[in-house]
């Protein structure tokens, strides 16, 4: 029989293929189909923010409309953009019938229509009123040449209120241009792109092909309803996505029926999150560690490592937790930013599917709670936003749960938690990189061996490289493009119309199939005497003790000027 | 006897879905969550990555204009 070269042979390589082919046949697409005179549209509207900023001590009428519209140049709004949203997307949102998630009536449909054409008029009549305020604050502040302290906060305090508000309705507008969703049509389509995906893999790597079809269609049928149960209004508010009813729907399936036998050759769970990474990679772009400036940097990037680094310590000395990967993955789960890191990690070290699980279960029912606490916490300390904002970005693990939490406090936490946390989610890439290199050179006691470089290279989960690979590549796409053309290139088109989506679905279908092949009895073993509860709970304590001090010292004392400004 | 033991493996699955779905149903928002947009609009919250919410990247593309 012919010999195949090992890059046909081994599952990390496929994984390079197919997620280096998605991102680059993406990044062909929406170079290809960009807005028109997108270019020319950002020079202008930058023109228009530097001369509003260089006028008035706040941010003008005028500022905030440059800004939203500069905001909305984006590759994804155009057609072809639009139509691989579609293909991609997600069951809708529902309250009470799950089917509404999936199919509408045009009754219905117009019915929903009617009643947010009538809210968003009374928004629109609101706005027209704040505008008004807002133009003459902003007037009577312009006539004093802006000089006047007084008026200037009027203004300002009257301009935010007419922002927030024409952000309101113009968010009930999207709801009301809603289109009929009658996704099934999209689900076939797209479950049938997929497995063409998979198909090449599946035939080098010696599975049998119509095996995993068939076992396919079942994981992507409980993908779905996954899906369907995270868009649940209720559990949206909660914050308990995809990643949670994938796992308890899947176990339910394998602890009750059981999961069938024909649905085994497509449980390629590692196989879905290694090329789920390497999508992963290209979300993880480098430069924008400097969004927030230095500060955000020594809170994300030294409190992580070092609460990281102690509590894997602690887990394995003093808790002496016997599986080294599970409590890698808890560590990493908590300290970083819960289950992407989890995973990540989970597929560098090559963690037992039921220590995932664990992980990714802790970290979800923490985060629910935690996203309600802290902001009120924070409220009855007293804390200041931008000190608030930044100790939940550090320390909630999920970003709609920092969000939600930094909204409770007000805007400006807002931006600040949602920025620590993404400068966070970049150290991903880095971790799971140093897990790798850890696990590859270090025995089953965790003791460093004196291994050779073949032995190393052999060991290494050779995914890692696309990930690392596609981060790299991005952000010197990114650079080298500059800040908004990349905006409207990259992360609202390749990745906001593309990658994002398509990571997401290999992720739901990763988690159903760990859930398929999880046995209630085999993860109560892992979770002995409660110790790696015992291990989120320090090592959370820690992270919050850790990132609170941080941000005081980097925000208020070492750099307050850069604080003033945001 | 198999078949008896096939009805109750599906009965219990029935009974889990149920209880799933009935746990959605729980207006958990009137209970723990004195958010302000709860009561008012639908919120999601259920972002993972900083990239699956639009509110982060509004965050970061406003705090990167503010900077200039």
């Amino acid at each position: 029989m012919e010999k195949r070269s090992f890059l046909l042979t081994h599952e990390d390589y496929w994984s390079i293929w197919i997620g280096g082919f998605i991102l680059l046949f993406g990044l062909f697409l929406f170079y290809n189909n960009t807005p028109e005179d997108f270019e020319k549209k950002h020079e202008d509207y930058d023109q228009i923010l530097q001369t509003e900023k260089e006028k008035a001590p706040f941010k003008t009428i005028e500022w905030y409309r440059a800004f939203r519209a500069q905001r909305s140049i984006k590759a994804a709004s155009e057609p072809v953009g639009k139509f691989f949203k579609k293909l991609t997307g997600k069951p809708s949102s529902w309250s009470t019938n799950p089917l509404a998630g999936l199919y509408k009536s045009a009754d219905r449909d117009s019915l929903e229509k009617h009643g947010y054409t009538i809210k968003l008029a009374d928004l629109v009549e609101k706005n027209k009123l704040q505008l008004v305020l807002a133009e003459d604050a902003q007037q009577k502040a312009a006539k004093e040449d802006f000089k006047n302290t007084a008026l200037n906060l009027e203004a300002e305090a009257a301009i935010e209120t007419w922002y927030k508000g024409r952000e309101k309705s113009s968010a009930m507008k999207k709801k009301t241009k809603g289109t009929n969703p009658f996704k099934l049509g999209w689900l076939v389509l797209w479950f049938g792109i997929l497995s063409l995906l998979f198909l090449p893999g599946i035939y080098f790597l010696g599975e049998k092909r119509k095996g995993f079809v068939k076992g396919f269609a079942f994981v992507f049928l409980i993908a779905i309803i996954s899906y369907l149960f995270g868009a649940q209004s209720n559990m949206k508010a909660m914050g308990i996505g995809y990643a949670a009813w994938a796992i308890v729907l899947g176990m339910l399936i394998s602890n009750t029926i059981g999961t069938p036998k024909w649905v085994t050759p497509a449980l390629q769970t590692s196989w879905f999150i290694k090329t789920g990474l390497v999508l992963l990679g290209a979300e993880v772009l480098f430069n924008k560690v400097m969004s927030i400036g230095l500060p955000g940097i020594f809170v994300a990037w030294m409190t992580t490592p070092i609460v990281l680094i102690s509590t894997y310590w602690f887990g394995q000395n003093i808790l002496k937790i016997k599986s080294k990967t599970l409590n890698m993955v808890i560590s990493a789960d908590m300290s970083v930013c819960g289950v992407s890191a989890a995973v990540a990690t989970a597929a560098a070290c090559k963690a037992k599917k039921e220590e995932l699980t664990l992980a990714i279960g802790m970290s979800m029912a923490f985060t629910s709670v935690m996203m309600i606490v802290l902001p009120i916490i924070i409220k009855g300390m007293g804390l200041s936003e931008i000190l608030g904002g930044a100790w939940i970005g550090g320390t909630i693990d999920a970003t709609g749960a920092v969000v939600a939490a930094g909204e409770f406090l007000g805007d400006k936490a807002l931006y600040v938690a949602a920025t620590i946390k993404m400068i966070q989610n970049i150290l991903i890439g880095i971790i799971a990189f140093g897990v790798a290199i850890y696990f590859t050179t270090s025995n089953e006691n965790g003791e460093k061996t004196k291994v050779g470089i073949s032995e190393i290279w052999n060991r290494f989960p050779k995914f890692i490289l696309g990930f690392i690979g596609a981060s790299i590549l991005f952000t010197l796409i990114y650079t080298s493009m500059g800040d908004n053309h990349a905006y409207t290139i990259i992360d609202q088109g390749v990745i906001s119309g593309l990658s994002k989506n398509v990571r997401g679905w290999l992720f739901c279908l990763a988690f159903v199939s760990i859930g398929l092949s999880t046995n209630f009895s085999v993860l109560k073993k892992h979770f002995s005497g409660g110790k790696p509860l015992v291990l989120y709970v320090v090592g959370q304590t820690f992270n919050l003790i850790l990132t609170l001090v941080m941000a005081y010292i980097m925000f208020y004392l070492i750099f307050p000027d850069i604080t003033k400004q945001l | 006897m198999k078949s008896k033991q096939s009805i109750s493996t599906w009965l219990r699955l029935f009974i889990g879905l149920t209880l799933l779905f009935l746990f959605t149903q729980i207006q958990w928002g009137n209970y723990f969550f004195p958010t302000k947009k709860m009561d008012q609009e639908e919120v999601d919250n259920s972002a993972l990555f900083y990239t699956e919410s639009e509110a982060a990247m509004d965050a970061a593309f406003y705090l990167n204009k503010n900077d200039k």
